[in-house]
C-alpha cells in the first residue's frame, strides 16, 4: 500500500487492539478449519491474519525474534484449546446420543438424522476437498444441533492482552 | 490411547507384541464394514502408493462360546471367536451379527468385532488411522454409534460413504492417463446392492451430493424375507432359519431365466422327517423383486441426470454388493432399461472382487487425507 493512500483501521490500531485481533481470527480460523470450512480459512491465513500480525510487530516494541515466539506460543494455544473444544462436543454429543438412545422406542429422535453426504459438488480427484466437504456436512448437521464447537471451546483468558487504557506512547503512535 | 478393550480382547496382548516396525510408523486402514462381510486393507504410511500389505475378507459375525462348552472344542479354548472360524464353530456358538442394515446393531459385539479387526493388523503399538466406509445413508446416530465402536481401537477415523469410496477404488489412477482408459468416474451409474441397503448414485466427475443418490433399506436381507415368507406360505413346518435361506440364495439366486438357474433344493426335516424340497420359485420371486426395485431406483437417477450426458452415462452402468452376484442381474437390468425405452444401455457387473473396491478406495482416501481430517478417538 503507497504512503499516500489513507491508513487502514489495523496500521493505526495500537498493539493491545491488534493482538486481541490476532488471537480472536487465529481461533476462528482453527475453529472453521475444525468445522472443515477450509474456503472460509484461506483469506484469513492469506489476508486478514498476516495483516494484523504485519501491524502488531511493527508495533509491539518486540525484537523479531521475541514476536516469532510469542506468536507461535499463540498458535499452539489455540489450536489445543480449539482441539479440547471439540473433544468435549465429541462427548457431549455422545452423551446426547446415549440418553436420546435410551427413550422408549417409538420416542421421536429430536435431532434431524442427516444422512451423510455433500453440500456442494467436489471433482472426483480431489479426496482432500472431498473430506474437507465432508467435514462441513457433518459439522453443519450435528453441531448446530447439538452443541457448535465454538460453544464448546474456551480460550484462555490470559491469551488475550488486558483492556487497560493505551499506554501514552502507543496513544501517540496511534 | 490404548484402552481396557485393546488389552482384554487381544490375546495375552499379542497384537502388541507383534509390531516389528518401530512404534512412530503409522498404519493405513481402509475398511469395508459391511453387514454381512468385512474387508479391510493396510498399508504402512511409507509405503508406496499402491502397496497393499493386507487384504483380508471376514464375515461379519461374532460368536460367543456356550457356557457348557467342553475343553478344546473351540480353538484356543476361545471365550469369543470372529468371522470364518466363528461360522465354522457355529455349532458351540451363540452367533452375533454386529450390524444390521449396513449400521451397527450390537455394539458390545462391534467393539470386539473391531478389536479383532486391528488385532489382525498385527500393529502393535503403532498408531492406525482407519477410513471407514459408511451407507451413505447412516444418520447421525448410526455414525455416533460406529464411533463408538472404534473409539480405543483405532487412534484416528474418517467416515466417508460407500459410494465415493467404490468410485475411488474402481478408478484405475495409473491408467487415467491412457486415451483408450475409459474413466469409471466421468459419468457413470453405480448400483450397490447390499445385505441391508441397495444404493443408487450418479457419478459424473465429482463424488455424489445428496440429489445425485438414492438410498432403498431393500436388498439381501429384504430377499431373503421375501424367501422364507414364500417358502414358509408353501411348507409351514419346514423350521428354515434366514441364515439357511440366505445360503439357499447365495447357491441358486437367479433372475431372467428360471430354465437356466440350478434348481433350488432345500434339505429340511418336517415333521421329523427329512425332505428336498425345490424353492426355486420362491427363490427366483425374491430376486425378481429387488431386480424391479433396483430397476426403478436406476430409472428416477437417470431422470435426474443432465440430458446431455444420459447417452454416455448408459453406456457406464456398473452394478456391485453381493446382490449383484444374482444370476443374470446384469443382463436383466440391462434388459429392462431396454424395454423401457433407454437407448443402447450397457450394465457392466464389478464380480466376485466387488467387496475390495470401497476397501481399496478407503485406503487411498487414508493415504490423500490431511491432518486435520482426521478424527481424534479419545481413548
Ligand atoms: N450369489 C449371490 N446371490 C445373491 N445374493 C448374494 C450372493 N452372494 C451374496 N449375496 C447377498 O449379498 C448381500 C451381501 O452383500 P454385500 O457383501 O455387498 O453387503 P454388505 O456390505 O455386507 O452389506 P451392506 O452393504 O448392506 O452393509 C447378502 O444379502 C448376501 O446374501
Amino acid at each position: 500500500m503507497s504512503s499516500t493512500t489513507t491508513p487502514s483501521p489495523v496500521q493505526t490500531a495500537n498493539p493491545r487492539y491488534l493482538w486481541n485481533e490476532i488471537v480472536r481470527w487465529t481461533f476462528e480460523a482453527c475453529i472453521l478449519r475444525k468445522e472443515g470450512r477450509e474456503a472460509k480459512v484461506a483469506p484469513l491465513l492469506q489476508e486478514r491474519l498476516p495483516e494484523l500480525i504485519r501491524a502488531w510487530s511493527s508495533r509491539c516494541g518486540l525484537p523479531a525474534a521475541a514476536c516469532r515466539e510469542q506468536l507461535t506460543s499463540l498458535f499452539s494455544r489455540v489450536q489445543e484449546s480449539v482441539e479440547l473444544g471439540f473433544m468435549q462436543q465429541r462427548m457431549i454429543v455422545n452423551e446426547v446420543c446415549a440418553r436420546l438412545g435410551e427413550q422408549p422406542k417409538g420416542a421421536r429422535w429430536p435431532i434431524p438424522a442427516q444422512a451423510l453426504g455433500l453440500r456442494r459438488e467436489v471433482a472426483i480427484d480431489n479426496v482432500s476437498d472431498m473430506l474437507d466437504a465432508l467435514g462441513e456436512a457433518e459439522f453443519e448437521s450435528m453441531g448446530e444441533a447439538i452443541l457448535p464447537v465454538r460453544r464448546a471451546t474456551q480460550l484462555p483468558r490470559e491469551l488475550f492482552a488486558p483492556e487497560a487504557e493505551p499506554s501514552a506512547a502507543e496513544a501517540a503512535l496511534a | 490411547m490404548k484402552t481396557a478393550i485393546n488389552k482384554s480382547a487381544s490375546k495375552g496382548g499379542s497384537a502388541r507384541e507383534e509390531g516389528r516396525s518401530s512404534a512412530t510408523e503409522t498404519i493405513y486402514v481402509g475398511l469395508d464394514w459391511g453387514t454381512n462381510t468385512s474387508c479391510l486393507m493396510s498399508a504402512a504410511q511409507a509405503s508406496a502408493e499402491t502397496t497393499v500389505s493386507l487384504q483380508e475378507k471376514i464375515p461379519t459375525v461374532v460368536g460367543y462360546a456356550a457356557e457348557n462348552v467342553l475343553n478344546r472344542v473351540l480353538p484356543g479354548d476361545a471365550k469369543v471367536l470372529f468371522g470364518q472360524e466363528a461360522l465354522a464353530h457355529k455349532l458351540y456358538l451363540s452367533i452375533v451379527r454386529p450390524l444390521q442394515g449396513g449400521v451397527i446393531h450390537d455394539l458390545p459385539s462391534a467393539r470386539l468385532f473391531a478389536q479383532h479387526l486391528r488385532d489382525r493388523l498385527k500393529a502393535g503399538d503403532r498408531e492406525v488411522r482407519a477410513v471407514i466406509g459408511m451407507p451413505a445413508s447412516s444418520d447421525l446416530a448410526a455414525r455416533e454409534n460406529a464411533r463408538k465402536a472404534v473409539q480405543g481401537v483405532f487412534d484416528k477415523i474418517i467416515f466417508v460413504p460407500e459410494p465415493f469410496l467404490a468410485a475411488l477404488g474402481y478408478r484405475d489412477d495409473a491408467r487415467v492417463s491412457e486415451g483408450k482408459y475409459q474413466d469409471p468416474v466421468a459419468n457413470s451409474l453405480y448400483i450397490d446392492i447390499g445385505a441391508g441397503s441397495t444404493d443408487v448414485c450418479l457419478v459424473q466427475g465429482h463424488y455424489p451430493t445428496a440429489d445425485d443418490q438414492l438410498s432403498e433399506p431393500f436388498a439381501g436381507d429384504a430377499v431373503d424375507q421375501i424367501i422364507l415368507d414364500g417358502i414358509l406360505a408353501a411348507y409351514p413346518d419346514c423350521g428354515l432359519t434366514p441364515a439357511r435361506v440366505r445360503d439357499i440364495k447365495e447357491q441358486h439366486s437367479f433372475v431372467l431365466a428360471k430354465d437356466a438357474a440350478t434348481p433350488a433344493v432345500a434339505t429340511v426335516m418336517v415333521g421329523g422327517k427329512v425332505k428336498k424340497l425345490d424353492v426355486t420359485d420362491q427363490v427366483g420371486a425374491g430376486c425378481e423383486a429387488l431386480l424391479q426395485k433396483v430397476f426403478e431406483m436406476t430409472r428416477e437417477l437417470i431422470a435426474r441426470a443432465d440430458a446431455d450426458s444420459v447417452s454416455e452415462l448408459l453406456q457406464n452402468i456398473i452394478v456391485t454388493g453381493g446382490g449383484s452376484l444374482i444370476k443374470g442381474f446384469g443382463v436383466a437390468l440391462q434388459t429392462k432399461l431396454l424395454e423401457e425405452g433407454f437407448e443402447n444401455p450397457r450394465v457392466r457387473v464389478l464380480g466376485e472382487n466387488y467387496k475390495d473396491y470401497v476397501a481399496r478406495g478407503a485406503l487411498k482416501a487414508a493415504r490423500q487425507a490431511k491432518d486435520r481430517h482426521w478424527q481424534n478417538l479419545l481413548g
